[in-house]
């Protein structure tokens, strides 16, 4: 049987996912900015949408 | 609720003519490493030239120091001038701008540890390269230094491979 296309099974054993940096690598730099902002402003979305469950201690306008 | 455009704040001091290297995470992901980060570090060049530059570019991106909460206070040309740290947020994002890093590293020091990126308009930017950002990360030692080092020594070791 073929092995699986993504098996990492001779790539040191650091947690390093290497395919995610093989595809980062394809990137232009303002793509890879882009991935970036996008990352952020998904996660800055998400604590706004839920800003009532985890507060910002340090926000006071918030109740 | 803001909105972080990294790519933006970058245009617009490269459209101000700034001096500047972009270190920290920024300067990996420019360069392929695939991390996160909140915010944007750069070192500036505090020539007499350069600081009235980075202030129109400051002015332009309505910057404040950020941990003024009470009542915006804008950075002035003094401010810029000292080897410190002035963390401040802009209409586009958190920036921090860092007259100096690692045991006053400036931006003449580091001028030649430094490579190019393009940006979306085409601009070019300095950033710090990848192999003295593993340095300064190994000497600073802090937690969130030594947890992005795999990644980038990885990332480090694909590029050269290609």
């Amino acid at each position: 049987m073929d092995p699986f296309p993504c098996s990492q099974a001779n790539e040191p054993d650091d947690g390093v996912d290497v395919t995610l940096i093989r595809w980062f690598l394809t990137l232009t730099s303002a793509e890879r900015l882009e991935a970036l902002e996008n990352f952020v402003n998904d996660v800055l979305e998400l604590r706004y949408a839920n800003r009532s469950i985890w507060p910002n201690p340090r926000d006071t306008r918030q109740a | 609720m803001q909105t972080v455009r990294f790519g933006q704040i970058l245009e617009t001091l490269a459209k101000h003519e700034v001096d500047f290297i972009v270190v920290g995470n920024v300067s990996a992901v420019l360069q392929g490493v695939p991390v996160t980060t909140f915010d944007l570090d750069i070192v500036h060049s505090r020539s007499d030239e350069n600081l009235p530059r980075l202030l129109a570019a400051l002015q332009d991106l309505d910057a404040f120091y950020r941990e003024q909460s009470t009542r915006k206070i804008a950075p002035k040309i003094a401010h810029l001038a000292s080897p410190g740290h002035q963390l401040l947020s802009t209409r586009l994002g958190p920036l921090d701008v860092l007259g100096a890093i690692d045991a006053n590293r400036d931006y003449e020091s580091l001028i030649s540890f430094s490579t190019e990126a393009v940006l979306k308009s085409g601009a070019k930017v300095r950033v710090l390269n990848l192999e003295t950002l593993i340095e300064f990360k190994e000497a600073a030692g802090r937690p969130k230094d030594l947890a992005v080092l795999p990644v980038l020594k990885r990332t480090l070791e694909e590029r050269r491979e290609i």
